[in-house]
């Protein structure tokens, strides 16, 4: 089940109401009616794959358990093992098998058909190996405790709402708040409706609508040149953000609606006045994660400049391959990789005024991300190459689009940008501003009047990142 | 927790309302039939086209599904008929694919609105339809769509959201914030589309035999409540032609082998008009079948010209 759909809406109207009535009595039954809508939102997308989920997570709980009581410090990795392996099993062989298997193929001169196999991906794969994964390492570590309740291990595991694309919580942040029995706060409420309506603005009409424009370039790079790719490009920036960061705004939004409170994902990233701070902003739940499970176990920034770099390099390499299994998302990691490490070695430190600073670092990231929505290596060099070609030709990605609906499109996404960044600078100013009702309905319906007049709801259009 | 809720029913109410009048409002016929999603062969658009820029009556019209729509050659019934003086007749070949009857009657009632019809051939099937078809929510307006509410359709949902999708893209293109699909398609005066691909014997012969051996196991439960909503329809359908004078007749299109011999329903079919079923010489030639279920081209003309025979007759 995805957000866009009405079918998410009335799950979500069914279960909130369930929740607050018949089964609101303590955290117990709270709990029992999260797993069931947990197993069954993942169910709605394949029934046979959540076995596998429900598999993998008997496995983690397990492997915690044991953890946590033996002191044998032998038999404690042997556990660690277990689930890292039976986590890292998983999402090898559904995600990457093929990947390594095509490579190997090639390499050796082979018939890639002859080793590859017809697997699905299973949804969300690569959001809740890592939060299983996150958890037994945190056990492991004694930064954590193994939860005895299985009941609640298995609700932390499956929360519907950030279950298929994160936020990747923690235990000590997430596992907790099932422990305690919710009541139902009504402010609380009201601002997770703000952050879902928040982030359907962001997704159906910003992110779908832009990637309207940004395909058209990508998908047919050798027919567009100069101003038209540029435009592609910024256009998939833009609706990178916009797709990800809305889902993240409607997975908070839907916690808060059943008394959670989820992560914060993003902290206006393209306001990043260089690439290590971009990566502190965006997608910070992976980032940290990366941080403290892997990053820090290599050795981080102790064991000297060469190291350090290696690490950085590396640690991007691999998350760009958790984002998918092809080249396009290692050249992206690695560009990354290499540019957070130079920053690192040689620390630049420009003296530029800020807004310089930050629209450089958002160029950099933009052309960065041509690397992750090129279909391959091939239509990524070709929109590198015909991106700076300019043959005097108008402008002709907007044809078919009308100038009303890119007028609302980019004055409402400037809009977006100029509230989350206020919200940053000035946390206190629209709070002060919505406290006056008419201007807080107006903001409402204003939302609700853009989302039905622009949102894209043909096809469903799904999160980018429910793929990885 | 009750003053949330009243306040989100408030606060939605406004909008509720507006969904509402969007839901109800009538579209231009055009954007109707060039929204649909996956249209068949753009027979939708073919179909504006015949009803709305052809200035030939229609008299013999011919409803159902791709079994008619690739079984039945109207041009070549036609010039069959029209042979002699006698009045000119003008044949169309509405088939549309898939299944569906509320399909069938919206079809009827608007190839009626705009023609004085004589007679409509209505396809039959060894089994009745047992739900909506898929493209109904773009050409049903909205008070049509509510009524498959009493037809038991189990669609009716998904029909109802479809159906408001489509007119808020047809307010976006009134607001200039879309443009509506074009209609490129040019007039056809007939409906019939042609395969000529052969399905190799052995393949048919097996389907035949599956088939035999399914209908041995479950046979068809004509008081099944799932054919509520077929009834429904096939009701309305014989209430429309009733209203404007119109013979209905049923035309029976076995799929090869034609392991059912009859259609589900016959008896009370036979009420209400004849049943043409066709020989078994046609349905068992597994040189007629381009797959299990619909005629090649060699297979629509032999059944074109039995048809003929059947229709001079009538």
């Amino acid at each position: 089940m995805i957000f866009n759909t009405i079918e998410f809406v009335i799950f979500l109207l069914v279960v909130f109401t369930l929740y607050w009535s018949l089964f609101n009595k303590n955290s117990t039954r709270q709990n029992i009616l999260l797993l069931i809508a947990g197993y069954f939102f993942y169910a709605w997308w394949s029934w046979k794959f959540l076995f596998l989920f429900i598999g993998t997570s008997l496995i983690d709980y397990y492997a915690a358990q044991k953890i946590e009581k033996n002191e044998d410090p032998g038999k404690r990795k042997l556990f660690l093992i277990l689930s890292i392996s039976g986590n890292l099993g998983v999402l090898l062989f559904f995600k990457y098998y093929n990947f390594f298997a095509e490579e190997f193929a090639n390499l050796f001169g082979m018939n890639p058909d002859s080793l590859t196999l017809q697997i699905i991906l299973p949804l969300g794969i690569s959001f809740y190996t890592f939060q299983a994964m996150a958890y037994t390492i945190d056990v492991y570590r004694k930064t954590a405790p193994a939860e005895k309740n299985l009941l609640t291990y298995l609700c932390y595991s499956s929360f519907f709402p950030q279950m298929l694309s994160g936020p990747i919580e923690r235990a000590n942040r997430l596992m907790v708040q099932f422990k305690v029995k919710r009541d139902f706060n009504y402010r609380q409420a009201v601002k997770g409706l703000e952050l879902i309506l928040f982030g359907f603005l962001k997704k159906v009409v910003l992110a779908d609508n832009l990637a309207v424009i940004a395909d058209k370039g990508f998908g047919f790079p050798n027919n567009y040149h100069g101003a038209d790719l540029i435009i592609a490009t910024l256009c998939f920036t833009f609706q990178i953000y916009c797709d990800f960061s809305g889902y993240t705004d409607i997975a908070r939004g839907v916690a808060r609606l059943f008394g959670f409170e989820l992560i914060k994902n993003f902290n206006n990233p393209y306001f990043a006045q260089n690439i290590n701070e971009f990566w502190r902003r965006r997608h910070i739940s992976l980032s940290t994660w990366f941080r403290d499970y892997l990053y820090i176990p290599l050795g981080g920034n102790q064991k000297g400049k060469l190291r350090t770099s290696f690490n950085i390099i590396f640690v991007f390499a691999i998350s760009g391959l958790w984002h998918g299994a092809s080249r396009t998302f290692i050249a992206w990691g690695l560009y990354h990789g290499i540019l957070s490490a130079l920053n690192r070695l040689f620390n630049f430190k420009f003296d530029f005024p800020k807004p310089v600073k930050i629209f450089f670092t958002f160029l950099i990231v933009a052309f960065g991300l041509i690397f992750f929505r090129a279909a391959n290596m091939n239509d990524a060099y070709a929109v590198i190459k015909n991106l700076f070609v300019f043959d005097g030709s108008l402008i002709k990605i907007f044809l078919g689009i009308s100038p009303l609906k890119l007028f609302l499109l980019f004055s409402t996404l400037t809009l977006i940008f100029i509230i989350e960044r206020v919200n940053e600078l000035k946390p206190t100013y629209f709070q002060n501003v919505f406290s006056k009702k008419y201007v807080r309905y107006s903001a409402y319906y204003y939302a609700v009047i853009i989302i039905l007049l622009l949102g894209v709801y043909d096809n469903t259009p799904n999160f980018i990142y429910f793929q990885f | 927790m009750k003053l949330f809720l009243k306040n989100i029913f408030l606060f939605a109410l406004p909008v509720l309302v507006a969904l509402g009048v969007i839901f109800f409002k009538n579209t231009n016929r055009e954007f109707n039939y060039n929204y649909i999603k996956g249209d068949c062969d753009a027979r939708g658009k073919l179909f504006y086209k015949k009803l709305y820029t052809d200035c030939n009556n229609i008299d013999y019209l011919f409803v159902g599904s791709s079994k008619t729509m690739n079984g039945i050659n109207d041009g070549l019934i036609e010039d069959s008929l029209n042979t002699g003086d006698t009045v000119k007749l003008h044949l169309y070949n509405a088939g549309y694919c898939r299944f569906g009857r509320n399909l069938d009657y919206l079809y009827c009632k608007e190839f009626i609105s705009k023609n004085k019809i004589k007679k409509i051939f209505l396809e039959v099937r060894s089994d009745e339809s047992t739900t909506s078809h898929p493209i109904y929510a773009y050409l049903a307006n909205g008070n049509e769509i509510l009524e498959g509410i009493k037809a038991i359709n189990p669609k009716v949902f998904a029909e109802l959201y479809n159906h408001t999708l489509m007119n808020l893209n047809a307010t976006r293109c009134v607001l200039k914030l879309d443009k509506p699909d074009k209609n490129n398609e040019k007039l056809q005066l007939h409906g019939y589309n042609n395969i000529d691909f052969i399905m190799p014997k052995e393949e048919l012969e097996q389907y035949n035999q599956k088939e035999k051996s399914k209908l041995a196991k479950y046979p068809i439960n004509t008081e099944a409540i799932e054919y509520i909503y077929s009834d429904f329809y096939l009701n309305k359908i014989r209430s429309l032609c009733e209203e404007n004078n119109i013979e209905l007749n049923f035309i029976y299109l076995a799929s090869f082998g034609n392991a059912h011999k009859t259609p589900a329903f016959k008896e009370k079919y036979e009420k209400w008009g004849k049943v043409i079923i066709g020989p078994d010489s046609i349905f068992c030639n597994p040189s007629y079948f381009k797959d299990v279920a619909h005629f090649n081209t060699a297979g629509a003309t032999a059944y074109s010209k039995y048809l003929t025979k059947v229709l001079a007759g009538i």
